[in-house]
């Protein structure tokens, strides 16, 4: 085999990328990173098999990206998390697959390189989803965040209910009926976009919606999705470009 | 040789639709229904069922058929993963209480539950119990040897499904198919042979199988012959009794007691049991017991002494010992049972705990040993407390029992003796 490399991707901010890890690092703990000529891939279900993080970053997100041919990066989610936090605001991450071994560099005032092994990390079948939603809501990360901390005070559930197209509810279920709500109106502009076809309210894990809370570090904008009674999608838009998918299975009364 | 990524092929004919799965029709025709009714909707007493039988015989596979052919998802854990309370919480929890992602529903399958051990992994029984509280899916269990003690409670709460071991022909129609698949020139004879040698284990059937066609392209039975050995098997306690009573030789006899899926001392129970159903000639029963009674005293002095070395000779006096008794009884088919004394000491420990309890207690108070209790005070006591209530109250006040101490002496009229012993108090 040739010393060439087979891959490299420079990534300009490593503390968003580091929050992407982060998320992933709460549900599995190997993944493989898929390098093609549409961009970098990162899927990952939980061994329950109840939540998948779709990351895809095209190649414009990246200040540099060529890669030869399909490549795969597999690595160990906590040991890479380790290493993205040794870097600072604004550092660049760089990453380069040769032969068995993959470079990865922090690159701000000064330079720290890593070099770990590649794993040969066994892909799960994860079918390609096809979801239709009859609530969806786009709204500012932080008050997504700001209601799942409310919820989570008083139990480990929360309900997401869309009644109208002007009103939307998430509420923490406790035990014996103490709750936490937080309404939601179009008209203080909180929803920026909003749309109901349908009267829909679920219930999802608080412990599972945390997991991806690390992300609303980098996206100013999440995307609420779901239906009665079904999967709920969150969708982050990264800056620059670049999409992080969240799909949890909802709750069981 | 071709350079394509070998797989094996256990993995590569795996059956897809229950139809699929070889025989094992019984055991279909358990689980099936007890699937589709958690399909309807409807959870069925039981939420869990534990399929056992030997190794290689279609469990895991059809657990797998059955959640292909019904388009579910499976959530699979095995021994390994589930030692620990908080990684049945992590996975087989929160699966069993949310919907699937991709599918209409799931089967929850935790493979190899005999894997964990009842006092190292305490946690992991008690969450695996907690699971079947919670669980809004089918939760599957598969198990080798399901009579260990410690998976009682699991045995309880569960629809118990049998697998057999495959029969001759059973194998030998697998063998051909994959042979057939596969495009590799088999003798049938040879087929014979690799299936008699895996004893009903169609796993390792195909194994053989592989390696063989592999190695040299073809297989005949002079291969297979010199190349299939059988493998050093564990039998589950009924195996090892039919295969005791029928050897007829002393070493047949003994490797059957020494392959034993239960220990020596279990072993020695069923024996116990099973041994007058099956010899009918009261001197052959004698000889047997005889043989029997001699294990247990090896066994005493192992206990006492610590000489394990002794233990070769238990199993002399189990295997051996009592297959050489059947002098006048004809071999026939007995239905063997599961050892009554360990069912009747299960259901009797509490009351034998509270029996232990009293005789210490009054021994004490009555300067005398704890066996001169139950056998001289106790038997009289119980006389007593089902005659007189009210003087019974006072003997109980006398002596300061406790009420389960009391329950246990008056039985069907303890509640006369406890109202009279609280009238006195006040």
């Amino acid at each position: 085999m040739s010393d060439a490399a087979i891959a490299r991707i420079s990534y300009p901010d490593s503390k968003a990328f580091q929050s992407m890890i982060e998320a992933l690092s709460k549900i599995i703990d190997e993944v493989s990173m898929k390098l093609g000529p549409e961009g970098a891939r990162i899927r990952a279900l939980d061994p329950a098999k109840i939540a998948l993080i779709d990351i895809k970053l095209p190649p414009s997100a990246f200040l540099e990206y060529s890669v030869e041919e399909e490549a795969s990066i597999g690595f160990n989610v906590a040991n890479f998390l380790k290493l993205l936090k040794r870097g600072k605001r604004g550092d660049r991450l760089e990453i380069e697959a040769k032969g068995d071994r993959v470079t990865i560099a922090i690159v701000g005032d000064v330079v720290r390189r890593y070099t770990i092994l590649n794993l040969d990390v066994i892909e799960p079948e994860i079918p390609e989803a096809r979801f239709s939603f009859n609530a969806s809501a786009t709204l500012l990360a932080d008050l997504v965040k700001n209601a799942i901390r409310d919820a989570e005070a008083v139990g480990d559930t929360v309900e997401f209910e869309a009644p109208n197209d002007s009103e939307f509810y998430i509420r923490g279920v406790g035990p014996e009926g103490s709750g936490a709500e937080t309404r939601l109106t179009a008209e203080t502009g909180q929803l920026i976009e909003y749309n109901v076809s349908e009267h829909s309210k679920a219930r999802y894990s608080i412990d599972y919606l945390k997991h991806v809370l690390s992300l609303t570090k980098v996206a100013d904008l999440v995307t609420v999705e779901f239906s009665t009674d079904a999967p709920l999608r969150l969708g982050f838009s990264l800056p620059g470009e670049g999409r992080v998918e969240y799909l949890l299975a909802p709750k069981l009364e | 040789m071709s350079t394509a990524r070998r797989i094996p092929w256990v993995v590569k004919y795996r059956p897809r639709k229950v139809d699929e799965v070889a025989d094992q029709d019984e055991a279909k025709k358990l689980l099936l229904p007890w699937i589709e009714q958690w399909l309807r909707g409807s959870r069925p007493a039981k939420r869990a069922a534990l399929l056992y039988g030997p190794a290689g015989c279609g469990k895991t596979s059809l657990v797998e058929a059955i959640a292909r052919e019904k388009g579910l998802e499976l959530v699979e854990m095995n021994a390994s993963d589930f030692r620990r309370r908080e990684d049945i919480d992590r996975v087989a929890k929160v699966a069993a209480s949310q919907t699937s992602l991709f599918a209409r529903g799931k089967i929850i399958l935790l493979d190899e539950v005999d894997g964990i051990s009842g006092t190292a992994d305490r946690g992991a029984l008690d969450a695996i119990l907690e699971l079947l509280e919670a669980t809004r899916h089918p939760v599957v269990m598969t198990a080798n040897d399901p009579w260990s003690p410690q998976l009682r409670p699991l045995r309880d709460a569960s629809l118990l499904v049998r697998f057999k071991r495959l029969g001759l022909r059973d194998t030998v129609s697998v063998l051909s198919r994959i042979c057939k698949a596969e495009g590799v020139e088999c003798d049938p004879e040879a087929l014979r042979v690799i299936a008699t040698r895996s004893e009903g284990d169609l796993r390792s059937a195909i194994n053989d199988l592989q390696a063989i066609a592999e190695a040299y392209g073809r297989v005949t039975k002079e291969l297979a012959q010199n190349l299939v050995r059988y493998r050093d098997r564990q039998y589950d306690p009924f195996e090892v009794l039919r295969k005791i009573f029928m050897s007829k030789y002393a070493w047949q006899a003994r490797q059957a007691a020494t392959h034993s899926s239960v220990d020596h001392e279990m072993l020695m129970e069923w024996l116990n049991e099973n041994i007058p159903a099956q010899l009918t000639d009261p001197e052959d029963r004698w000889r047997a017991y005889e043989a029997l009674s001699r294990a247990s005293v090896y066994m005493g002095r192992i206990k006492r002494t610590g000489a394990w070395d002794l233990l070769s000779y238990v199993y002399d006096m189990v295997g051996p010992g009592v297959a050489f008794s059947m002098r006048k009884t004809r071999f026939k088919w007995t239905k063997y049972s599961f050892p009554q004394r360990i069912l009747v000491m299960a259901r009797t420990k509490k009351t034998r705990e509270v029996r232990e309890a009293l005789a210490s207690h009054l021994a004490r108070r009555l300067h005398t040993s704890r066996s001169t209790v139950k056998s001289d005070i106790i038997p009289f006591l119980q006389i007593i407390f089902r005659h007189k209530p009210e003087y019974a109250a006072r003997l109980a006040r006398g002596l300061d029992l406790t009420e389960a101490m009391v329950k246990y002496l008056a039985g069907p009229v303890a509640n006369d003796v406890l109202r009279h012993l609280r009238s006195r108090r006040h």
